[in-house]
């Protein structure tokens, strides 16, 4: 028997036809992805050098994509598996969506680095002569995990949808039909399988949660294990962590508005989700504040002269617009937005969520560059400076065109809300706790 | 045997991270394998669409 | 076990840049031309950079002759994930140019900035080219791999070469990198640290020996001797 949900039609309805604008869309994707794979080759051929790069700006755009993308991807991890483990009821109807997002941006934040690599086909010389001080092979071992992992957990999340593709969609064209049946597994709605499903969701949420934490503080330790000043610092990787969940929180906002429009899921997106996660970005943005005062207060206070240049060229030198103004995105501008207008008014969250995810970019990169223009070896080597070049902007571009691709496309071929774990009734079990059926009401304020 | 210089030479030398990553990554593979196939199959009872379970409220 | 290290006497060089030059000649460092140098993609082993104190007229001018500093305890090595860069027995930092990934992470890791990138593939006018140093050893680095001083490792295979074909036992004496050869102002010394009667290893108990970033605690080998 299948899950109840008073809403599986509407759900399922985006599944049925591929329309033109789609293929419009993808199409336009495709062209982006591809330029980026074109500036890829060139570079490949040519070498770095093509790039905006140099000495002593080592790492530029691409290792600013990594940390970033990485970053994004921890908001599926955050919705489904920490608010999983906290009971959050809520977040039921926008696991799969912020999921979604995991599992599509991680390929590209693994891809950077490969795209950053001198000798790409060297790849494996990491798996030849992996070489454990090194703080690369720390994020290769978690980047991996978490992607395997995220795999897994999406993949068992989605079995039972798929199962119902499969049994419902039957006009679809042969092929897709026959994708259904081979990703279902014989999955039959057996009340044993949600019980056993249930029971490992739960305990990989626990495991998801250890890896999140892990996998963005080893990212940043790829900066903090360094002794250069302005990344040896210990507030690094939880300012990171902090960092990751508050874009990816933003970008499921911005996710979710979208499918809501694009697929006239605004009964089961309702407004209360977003008030919810209104609340959440809240706590998060003062959070982030926090650590910006707790890292910058010591730094400034203590006056340690290498430390100082970097500061002061943050605050006051070559990039203190960019810092000003990611200060004003991250913080100021969302703050104001999500206090006294974002309440019910899915517009404005989704606006101070752009800003936030462009201000978090720009953390990136100022985290990472300015320390880089000014090396401990400034008095005598001069300083440096970085502007990316064309590759690098091609290459960015199509790692976010990338990113919609595989999302746009996802959501053309599978339930881009969980119809089971939204349902009001699962075969066999009790799983009432875990829905809030009710569209307009629940869990608002 | 010496603890210390095992795991200096653990840290230092190239080799023995990739088997490390190997077995991490590979024996989660193998273990995530195993799950999805634990949670999927189910012994051929008859079909479940008899409800055994109890009408469970909501609570709306 | 030898240790090689460097001192040089800041009062004695006066940056006629023929140490830099003769690192080239010796190390095949590839021309990269004007625009590229502005760009900071100039690859030089050994540089002498000037640091300036002060405004005119009371400016203070330190000269300063930098090739790698072969730190006993290393930033580069411990973030190379592939032992691409590694310490050999002797200590001194050296570059497996076949096993590099082009990471960029000992660059980055390297207080010194003495680590450069082979941002293209090697280039030099054709005159140039003739005079390359034939010795496989400093054969030119591909590109996308990261390339550094090596104290002139190949000098050193070389001198002990030379001590077997003469048949007598290798002194420390008859190992001196290009830079240290060529030096005008006989401003630097090199040699083994660990002998406690080694000039070098005097040298760098002087009370005038500095190394650079020392509270780093990178320990380098190459050593100053203070101007003035
Ligand atoms: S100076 Fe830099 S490159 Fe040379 S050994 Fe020290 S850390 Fe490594
Ligand atoms: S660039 Fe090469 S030498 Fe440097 S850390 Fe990476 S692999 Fe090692």
């Amino acid at each position: 028997m299948e899950p109840k949900n008073q809403h599986t039609q509407t759900i399922l309805a985006p599944i049925r036809k591929v329309s033109k604008g789609d293929y419009l869309l993808w199409g336009a994707l495709t062209a982006l992805l591809l330029s980026g794979l074109v500036a890829w080759i060139w570079q490949y051929i040519e070498g770095l050098g093509i790039t905006g790069m140099n000495r002593p700006v080592y790492w530029g755009v691409y290792i600013t994509n990594f940390v970033f993308f990485i970053g994004l991807a921890h908001s599926g991890t955050f919705i489904s598996a920490i608010l999983r483990i906290a009971g959050q009821s809520w977040r039921a109807p926008l696991t799969r969506a912020a999921e979604a997002i995991t599992l599509f941006s991680l390929p590209f934040g693994a891809g950077s680095i490969i795209i950053d690599m001198g000798r790409p086909e060297r790849l494996l010389n990491l798996v030849f002569y992996g070489r454990y001080q090194s703080p690369i092979l720390w994020d290769v071992t978690a980047v991996s995990l978490y992607l395997l992992s995220s795999v897994v957990f999406f993949y068992l999340s989605l079995l039972p949808d798929i199962a119902m593709c499969r049994d419902r969609l039957t006009n679809v064209p042969h092929w897709q039909h026959r994708m259904y049946e081979i990703l279902a597994l014989g999955w039959n709605h057996d009340s044993e399988q949600y019980h056993r499903l249930e029971k490992v969701l739960d305990g990989m949420a626990v495991f998801m949660t250890m890896l999140v934490v892990t996998v963005h503080t080893v990212v940043s330790w790829l900066f903090g294990m360094t002794v250069q000043p302005g990344w040896h610092t210990a507030l690094i990787g939880p300012f990171f962590l902090l960092g990751a969940i508050l874009s990816g929180t933003a970008a499921v906002v911005i996710v979710l508005a979208l499918l809501r429009k694009a697929y006239r899921l605004e009964k089961v997106l309702h407004n209360g989700l977003f008030n919810s996660l209104r609340k959440l970005l809240i706590t998060f943005v003062l959070g982030w504040l926090y650590m910006m005062i707790a890292e910058y207060l010591t730094i400034g206070y203590s006056n340690m002269t290498e430390e100082m240049v970097v500061l002061t060229d943050k605050f006051s030198g070559t990039y203190a617009t960019m810092f000003w103004s990611m200060t004003v995105f991250v913080f100021v501008i969302p703050l104001l937005i999500f206090i006294f207008k974002g309440k019910n008014s899915v517009g404005w969250m989704v606006f101070a969520s752009v800003l936030i995810n462009i201000g978090m970019w720009m953390e990136r990169y100022i985290v990472i560059i300015p320390t880089e223009i000014s090396p401990r070896m400034l008095h005598v080597m001069g300083q440096g400076s970085y502007l990316p070049a064309l590759p690098e902007i091609l290459i960015t571009i199509a790692c976010f065109a990338g990113l919609i691709l595989l999302y746009a496309v996802f959501t053309r071929f599978f339930p881009i809300i969980p119809i089971w774990e939204t349902a009001e009734e699962l075969p066999g079990h009790a799983h009432s706790t875990k829905t809030s059926p009710a569209p307009s009401s629940a869990s608002s304020d | 045997m010496d603890i210390g210089a095992l795991v200096h030479a653990f840290f230092d030398n190239a080799g023995p991270g990739s088997v490390l990553f190997i077995l991490i990554v590979g024996g989660a593979c193998i273990f995530y394998y195993f799950l999805t196939r634990w949670i999927v199959a189910t012994e051929k009872r008859d079909e479940p669409t008899t409800p055994e379970e109890q009408p469970e409220s909501m609570d709306a | 076990m030898l240790r090689w290290g460097m001192v040089i006497d800041l009062d004695k060089c006066f940056a006629c840049q023929s140490c830099t030059a003769a690192c080239r000649m010796e190390n095949n460092t590839p021309v990269a031309g004007k625009d590229q140098a502005d760009m900071g993609r100039a690859i030089l082993w050994n540089e002498v950079l000037p640091f300036v104190e002060g405004e005119y007229p009371n400016v203070h001018t330190t000269i300063l002759p930098r090739p790698c500093m072969h730190c006993d305890e290393p930033s580069c090595v411990k973030v190379c994930p592939v032992q691409a860069t590694f310490m050999n027995e002797e200590g001194t930092v050296l570059v497996n140019y076949d096993r590099c990934i082009g990471c960029r992470m000992c660059t980055v890791a390297c207080p010194y900035a003495v680590r450069y990138f082979n941002w293209y593939a090697p280039e030099w006018p054709d005159a140039l080219k003739e005079h390359l140093n034939p010795d496989p050893e400093v054969a030119p680095r591909p590109k996308g791999v990261v390339e550094k001083c090596t104290f002139c490792v190949q000098r050193l295979r070389k001198a002990r070469e030379e001590a077997e074909a003469e048949g007598r036992t290798f002194n420390a004496t008859d190992y001196t990198p290009a830079c240290v050869e060529t030096c005008t102002g006989r401003a630097r010394y090199f040699g083994d640290l660990n002998d406690p009667n080694s000039l070098v290893s005097k040298l760098s108990h002087s009370p005038r020996a500095f190394r650079m970033f020392e509270e780093l605690g990178t320990h380098p080998k190459v050593y100053y001797l203070k101007q003035g």
